[in-house]
């Protein structure tokens, strides 16, 4: 989650919820305002993705111009469009919002276009040697990059904008859960349901691929 | 291994994701797709983009998105609107409510909150380019049921599905347009924060990618009395996701979607027997 001055003044101005709203609701000025607000961050997170996937300056143009679009779309098109979720109240503004909705799509889909287990641990530097048919468990995760990658990506393309931002402060960021609860407004049993939840998720994505690689 | 390691690990990968981004493409490149540079400015990173392979990669995915791909969102939502308008002067209903086989002893009826929650919940759903995209769905509910709200609460509940022993449930999820390509559906029991999945449920799957469930209450489906909520997912097959996913969504929602699954969450209220 990117937070500067330039970036902040870029995303913190011009748009209330209510005007949100109205620009969802029909009123054609206000959305070419918001999408012209929107774009920028869209596409800068789309094409940070794609850039860190590795892809080259031939292809990467159109790629990001078509995500970026796709992801505009998902966000302000139709009475179920993702915007209407956004509640500038859990702390997080439009701009980032948008941004963590846009890293979710394209993060799910890069992961989409590769098949990707767990790799073996022959090829892992660094990893502890075990036997050849054990499955990877949490500790063999961590051990791991190139898990602890798959794994990050899972989690993240499996979290809501709010699910990432709680991720963020609580584990990115280390923060307690009182200086979450300011950033936040949630309060503190929230802030631990959070954790509990996230815990869950977590274990759940080790433990689908622990069974992917026993079968 | 404690139970936080794990995420700790993750959060420590977010940090240096961060320090890696920050590193490599400073906030220049964001202000340059925000159109926000001065000409120096840009005249600075496109020298980069020459000597740079990486810098290079970085001016072509951070040029600002044409003037064509905004008014493309634009025309999106304009049709979008059209659409629901002519929906709402009934040239052409989206919401197809099933008829009732036969009529229980207890009547069926039609919630107001049923109907709210059926026009609040058509959405298209994104898919990956291989797979053919599902469309709209509707959901319908009927049941016996009224509104109910959260004992000693002083903000009103959501509406609630209000169910007793024997009575029958019928729950509909109508794609607007047949669906090409199969339909996976599971239905979840929600209650003291955990779900189960209800294999019991009678939840059927046609070929046009309707999805019914279809029980009685006591019968063919188990609820225990009290606060609980159904959570009916669909998604491509192997799409589903676990129980343990679901979980982790933010409570209070009433639909959620990730990757190529959709869930859809129903506050219920049983009844004690007798």
């Amino acid at each position: 989650m990117r937070s500067n001055a330039r970036s902040e003044r870029r995303g913190g101005v011009g748009f209330e919820p209510g005007e949100v709203m109205a620009a969802l609701s029909g009123d054609e000025d206000r959305l070419a305002r918001l999408i012209d607000h929107l774009a920028p961050v869209v596409q800068a997170r789309v094409a940070r993705r794609l850039l860190a996937a590795g892809r080259g300056a031939s292809a990467i143009r159109e790629e990001v111009e078509d995500l970026t679009q796709e992801i505009l779309v998902s966000l302000v098109v139709g009475d179920a469009c993702t915007l209407r979720r956004w509640d500038p109240e859990r702390g997080l503004s439009l701009a980032n919002f948008a941004g963590l909705v846009a890293e979710r799509h394209t993060i799910s889909r890069l992961r989409r276009r590769r098949p990707q287990p767990w790799p073996d641990d022959d090829e892992v530097e660094g990893a502890d040697a075990g036997p050849v048919d054990e499955a990877p468990g949490p500790e063999r995760v961590v051990a791991s990059r190139e898990r602890l990658r798959l794994l990050f990506d899972e989690l993240v393309e499996r979290l809501s904008p709010l699910g990432r931002h709680l991720f963020e402060l609580l584990f990115v960021e280390e923060r307690s859960v009182a200086e979450v609860q300011r950033a936040t407004g949630l309060s503190a049993d929230a802030v631990y349901a959070w954790r509990s939840r996230l815990r869950k998720l977590t274990r759940s994505l080790v433990s689908d691929r622990m069974s992917e690689a026993k079968g | 291994m404690g139970e936080d390691d794990l995420l700790k690990a993750l959060g420590r990968l977010g940090r240096e994701d961060r320090e890696s981004e920050a590193s490599a493409l400073d906030e220049r490149w964001d202000a340059l797709a925000a159109g926000e540079l001065s000409a120096e400015e840009v005249r600075a990173l496109e020298r980069e983009a020459e000597e740079s392979e990486e810098a290079a990669r970085a001016w072509a995915a951070f040029q600002p998105l044409g003037a064509d791909r905004r008014r493309a969102v634009l025309d999106a939502a304009r049709a979008a609107h059209d659409a629901a308008g002519r929906e709402e002067a009934g040239t052409s209903p989206t919401v197809r409510p099933f008829r009732p086989r036969s009529v229980t002893r207890r009547a069926m009826r039609w919630l107001p909150a049923a109907a709210l929650v059926a026009a609040s919940l058509v959405l298209l759903l994104r898919t990956p380019a291989e797979v053919a995209p599902l469309p709209g769905y509707v959901l319908e509910i009927q049941g016996t049921a009224r509104e109910v709200r959260g004992a000693g609460d002083a903000t009103p509940a959501p509406e609630v599905l209000r169910l007793a022993p024997g009575s029958r449930l019928r729950l509909g999820l109508a794609p607007e347009v047949a669906v090409d390509g199969p339909v996976e559906a599971a239905v979840y029991l929600g209650s003291t924060g955990a779900l189960r999945r209800l294999e019991e449920a009678g939840l059927e799957v046609a070929e046009s990618g309707s999805v019914r469930l279809l029980g009685t209450v006591g019968r063919d489906l188990d609820l225990p009395a009290g606060a609980a909520e159904l959570v009916v997912v669909i998604a491509r097959p192997g799409g589903l996701p676990s129980a343990a996913e679901l979980e982790a969504l933010e409570p209070g929602e009433s639909r959620a979607e990730a990757g190529d699954w959709v869930a859809w969450r129903l506050p219920v209220w049983v009844e004690a027997d007798g």
